[in-house]
C-alpha cells in the first residue's frame, strides 16, 4: 500500500513538473510570439512607410512637371523678341500681316506683363482670325483693347486694319 | 450527530484506494483526467486566439493624405485646353464675312 503512494506521489511529481514545464515554455512561447507579432507590425509600418514616400515622390515629380507646364504659359522676360516673332508667323499662317507698335512692361496682381500694341493688317477674315487666334494663344494673354477700320476698299473686299492690345503674363527666368 | 459522522466516515472509506490494486481503474481516471487538462487548454487556446486575432490598431501607419490641393492646377489646365480648342476653331472652323462687301 505504501508503496502505491509512494507510486502515486511519483507520478504526480512527475505531472506537476511536467505541468511547471509546459507552462513554463508556453508562457515563453507566447512572450517570444508577441515580439514576433510586435515586429511584424513594425515591419508593415516601415513598409507602408516607404510606399508613402515613393507615392509622394512621385506625386512631386508629377507636380512638377505640372508646373513646368503651367510656366510655359507665361513668357520669360528675356523671350520676348521670340514670342513677338511668334506672334508674327500666327499672322503669315493666317494670310495677314502683324505689326509691333509698342510693347511696355506693366504688372497685375504682383505678376509682371507686357502690354502689347500690335497693327494687323489683311482681309477682315484674316485680321479676325489672327485676332482670335492671338487672344487664345497658349500664353497667359488677354485681348484689353481692339479697333479695325477698313483702310482700303476693292472689289474683293477691303483691306482692313486693326489696332489690337493684348496684355500677357511674364515670368522673370 | 454521531449518526452523521458515521456516514461521512463511510463515504470516506468508500473514497479510499482498497486493498487490492487496480490498474485499470488507475489508468481510466489517469485518462480521463488527461483529456479533461486537454479540453480546457483548447478552449483556453481558441479563445487567446481569437484575442490575438482581433485588431487592435496598434502599429497601423495613416493613408498618405496629400497635402495640397491640386484643384488650381486642374483648372488651369482645362482653361488652356478650352482655349487651345476655341484658337483652332479661330484657325480653321469660323468665317468672317468683310462688313464692307454689299449684302447678296
Amino acid at each position: 500500500m505504501t508503496r502505491t503512494y509512494t507510486h502515486l506521489a511519483i507520478a504526480l511529481l512527475v505531472c506537476a513538473a511536467s505541468a511547471a514545464g509546459y507552462a513554463f515554455w508556453y508562457l515563453h512561447v507566447e512572450k517570444t510570439g508577441k515580439k514576433v507579432a510586435a515586429l511584424e507590425l513594425s515591419v508593415a509600418a516601415r513598409s507602408e512607410e516607404l510606399r508613402n514616400i515613393q507615392e509622394a515622390r512621385n506625386a512631386l515629380v508629377t507636380l512638377t512637371e505640372r508646373e513646368a507646364n503651367l510656366q510655359g504659359y507665361f513668357v520669360p522676360d528675356a523671350e520676348v523678341v521670340p514670342f513677338l516673332e511668334e506672334v508674327g508667323d500666327v499672322g503669315r499662317t493666317l494670310g495677314s500681316v502683324v505689326e509691333v507698335v509698342s510693347v511696355t512692361e506693366g504688372e497685375r496682381e504682383g505678376r509682371g506683363t507686357v502690354s502689347l500694341s500690335l497693327r494687323i493688317t489683311g482681309p477682315f477674315d484674316a485680321v479676325m482670325r489672327t485676332v482670335g487666334a492671338l487672344e487664345y494663344a497658349p500664353y497667359d494673354i488677354v485681348l484689353t483693347n481692339f479697333s479695325a477700320d477698313a483702310v482700303e476698299r476693292g472689289e474683293a473686299g477691303a483691306l482692313w486694319g486693326a489696332q489690337a492690345t493684348y496684355e500677357v503674363g511674364t515670368r522673370t527666368l | 450527530m454521531n449518526t452523521d459522522l458515521n456516514k461521512y466516515l463511510s463515504f470516506l472509506s468508500k473514497l479510499s484506494y482498497g486493498k487490492r490494486l487496480q490498474p485499470a481503474r488507475d489508468w481510466f481516471v489517469l485518462v480521463s483526467l488527461a483529456l479533461l487538462a486537454l479540453g480546457a487548454l483548447a478552449v483556453v487556446s481558441v479563445w487567446m486566439y481569437l484575442e490575438g486575432a482581433r485588431p487592435t490598431g496598434e502599429g497601423e501607419v495613416p493613408t498618405l493624405t496629400p497635402a495640397f490641393s491640386v484643384d488650381a492646377l486642374d483648372k488651369t489646365e482645362a482653361l488652356f485646353e478650352k482655349r487651345a480648342e476655341e484658337r483652332s476653331r479661330y484657325e480653321a472652323e469660323y468665317l468672317f464675312v468683310d462688313p464692307s462687301l454689299p449684302a447678296s
